[in-house]
């Protein structure tokens, strides 16, 4: 709280670029949350150039509080903080119903701690010390999906597989899964190109909006993910490795 | 063990080699029976029964033939052939006879042959095959029975040869094996080395496990830094700063870098604590120390005063100069920076083998809950100033155990903290002979 940033006058405010990366840029919040003050700093001046409204937090529960009396945009949150961590925040917010885009970064090499981020609903993660740069486009690119609703509201099936992208939910042999919004998003991508082989980068397209090169192996976790959670009790695979090229859903092998 | 194997080995010799003696014995006296029942014979049927001569089952033949023609003169029994005088053994009718001839001056010169019966002779070459066959039998009958009766005696070298086999896979430590005391022994001296072996291995995993924390750790604090540097070398480098918030970054940029540098040279102080060598001990003047202290650290800032209170017989500790002055330090500068004190008293006095320093400060203290935890590496007071190492109190407290003493924080008599450092004199070897 020592650090209040006032909103900038975002970058591209004039008229003339309306275009889609003026929209993204134009007046976005983004909550900074991070127990160091340098990171903090830095982080967030960062963030405030490339055209942010930039609101920091030094620890989980002053960004809960802070996130439950404004309404932020999207979340850039470190995993590793003394007493609310944030894979607590996330979780709490999930379980709030908050489908924010949240970023983690993590400071340690081990996967441990990003992967929990991601388990409990975060969107991405980064490990540090990351390109500014890179965060920027990822933040650009999950705000742009989180606007963007799918408007077919249908019901796809494959094999013992039900997603009812209307209502968001998914069935399992009869039996309801629960999912987060991110890996809900993965399976009715992989669904409604049933049979179709995805690659990495064009299910980063699809589902996270990253139409920019990107070094991040995201998308393989969070179909670690799916896949666990649809092959329990002995069900078959039904998200398959396409060794070198990506990822395909089909019933059969 | 020897002496089992041996005994083995000779009760199946003394077997075999008794049985073999009954046997031949038994077979080599029935035999002379037989041959002297067969001279009887021979003697009974040449002195009463001439006439049985003929029954060549029994009989003793008889040929003389003339020497010079050649010609059958007489005939007992059945015909010899010709035979030159001497030995020889002929068959007759398919029954060998031992005939011996000899020239008798009767009749103008005959060649007598006699011939007795050679077939009941149990020492007859042609029996050789069946002597060997005998031999080569009793030999295997004497292995064999060596192998069983040795069985037993190497049995618990066998039991202790499956438990070590079984080590690899999954036992860790082998059954004692009971029966011979060698092998008793061998067990014993091997259970003995597997434990050792066990301890090395739990000492190693555990120091590994601690370098891997420690580095993941480290490698935690340096990212920290150079999280923040990196920003702010991206922002520099994404966008256009007017020249004083462009000064800002640099100033930013700067102070991580001194914090990395930071964290980098305490990494190093504390591995060269954890290297700390006997040899390089030194007698350290403590007032002289803590004097210098006092001083270097006023310099920082006119605002800051460092009183200090030394015993006059204070006198001199042994221990690692570098060491103790980085502890007192640390103190000293953890007053100053995170405590934020103007105000610091400097005491030491010693008490029986005890020395004691005590850094008092008027700083703003520390929650009476993290006054342990704030000693443990990489940790830091809730209210500590940003940027530290989180390594300072984590060194001084290194060499607080180095010097067989310890660190302790409380709260102190000027409003901060107090730090409480003690050390062992009782290694010192010459501190009163110096005074």
């Amino acid at each position: 709280m020592r650090e209040w940033v006032v909103a900038t006058s975002p970058r591209g405010g004039e008229p003339a670029i309306q275009d889609r990366a003026g929209q993204d840029r134009a007046g976005r919040t983004v909550l900074m949350v991070d127990d160091d003050p340098d990171v903090r700093t830095s982080v967030a001046r960062g963030l405030r150039h490339s055209g942010f409204d930039v609101r920091v937090a030094a620890n989980g529960k002053e960004a809960l509080r802070l996130l439950s009396s404004e309404s932020h945009d999207a979340l850039v949150l470190d995993v590793q903080m003394p007493e609310l961590d944030g894979v607590a925040v996330v979780t709490a917010l999930r379980a709030l119903g908050n489908d924010i885009p949240i970023c983690v970064l993590s400071a340690r090499d081990t996967v441990n701690d990003r992967i929990a981020g991601l388990e409990a609903g975060a969107d991405d993660y980064l490990t540090k010390p990351f390109d500014l740069g890179e965060l920027v486009a990822r933040l650009h690119a999950l705000l742009r999906r989180a606007h963007h609703c799918d408007p077919t509201s249908d019901t796809m099936s494959v094999g013992s597989l039900t997603i009812d992208t209307a209502r968001r939910l998914v069935f399992s042999a009869g039996e309801r899964v629960e999912l987060t919004k991110r890996e809900f998003d993965l399976l009715a991508t992989l669904a409604k190109n049933a049979g179709v082989v995805l690659s990495r980068q064009r299910l980063l397209e699809l589902v996270w909006g990253y139409d920019f090169d990107v070094d991040t192996n995201v998308a393989d976790v969070f179909v670690s993910y799916l896949r666990r959670k649809l092959e329990r009790e002995g069900l078959p695979r039904m998200i398959h490795t396409v060794r070198g090229i990506g990822y395909v859903l089909r019933e059969e092998p | 063990m020897r002496t089992r194997v041996a005994v083995a080995a000779a009760a199946a010799a003394a077997a075999v080699v008794a049985l073999f003696t009954v046997l031949t014995s038994l077979v080599l006296a029935n035999n002379d029976a037989v041959q002297l029942d067969r001279r009887l014979d021979a003697i009974v049927d040449a002195s009463m029964f001439p006439e049985q001569l003929s029954d060549p089952r029994r009989g003793v033949l008889q040929t003389g033939r003339s020497r010079s023609s050649g010609q059958v003169v007489f005939q007992r029994g059945l015909q010899l052939p010709a035979l030159a005088p001497g030995t020889e053994t002929v068959l007759v009718n398919g029954v060998e006879y031992r005939v011996r001839t000899i020239p008798v001056d009767q009749q103008g010169g005959v060649l007598m042959s006699v011939g007795i019966r050679a077939d009941s002779i149990l020492l007859n070459p042609a029996r050789v095959p069946a002597y060997i066959a005998v031999g080569v039998v009793t030999v295997l009958i004497a292995a064999g029975l060596g192998w069983l009766l040795a069985g037993p005696a190497i049995r618990p070298l066998r039991k202790l040869t499956e438990h070590t086999k079984q080590l690899g896979e999954g036992a860790d430590d082998i059954p004692a094996v009971h029966g011979v005391r060698e092998a008793e022994e061998l067990s014993e001296a091997m259970s003995a080395m597997l434990s050792r072996l066990a301890a090395a291995r739990r000492a190693t995993t555990n120091s590994l496990q601690a370098a891997q924390d420690f580095a993941a750790n480290a490698a935690h604090e340096l990212r920290t830094p150079l999280t923040a540097m990196r920003a702010d070398l991206d922002t520099l480098r994404m966008h256009a700063f007017p020249e004083e918030e462009r000064d800002q970054v640099v100033a930013d940029l700067s102070r991580a870098q001194r914090r990395v540098e930071g964290i980098v040279t305490a990494l190093g102080q504390l591995a060269s604590g954890q290297l700390a060598q006997a040899k390089d001990c030194e007698v350290i003047d403590l007032t002289d120390m803590l004097d210098r202290v006092a001083r270097e650290n006023m310099r920082v800032s006119p605002d800051i005063r460092i009183d200090l209170d030394l015993a006059d017989d204070l006198g001199t500790v042994w221990g690692w100069p570098g060491g103790l002055r980085l502890a007192a330090d640390n103190l000293v500068r953890n007053a100053i920076t995170h405590g934020e004190a103007t105000r610091i008293r400097l005491a030491a006095y010693r008490e029986g083998g005890v020395m004691t320093i005590v850094v008092d400060d008027n700083g703003r203290g520390l929650p009476a809950e993290e006054q342990r935890s704030v000693l443990g590496r990489f940790s830091r007071g809730s209210n500590a100033t940003a940027g530290g190492s989180g390594l300072g109190l984590a060194l001084v407290a290194q060499q607080a155990a180095l010097h067989g003493g310890q660190i302790e924080l409380s709260d102190g008599p000027l409003g901060g903290l107090r730090a409480t450092l003690t050390m062992s004199i009782s290694s010192e070897r010459q501190s009163d002979s110096d005074e």
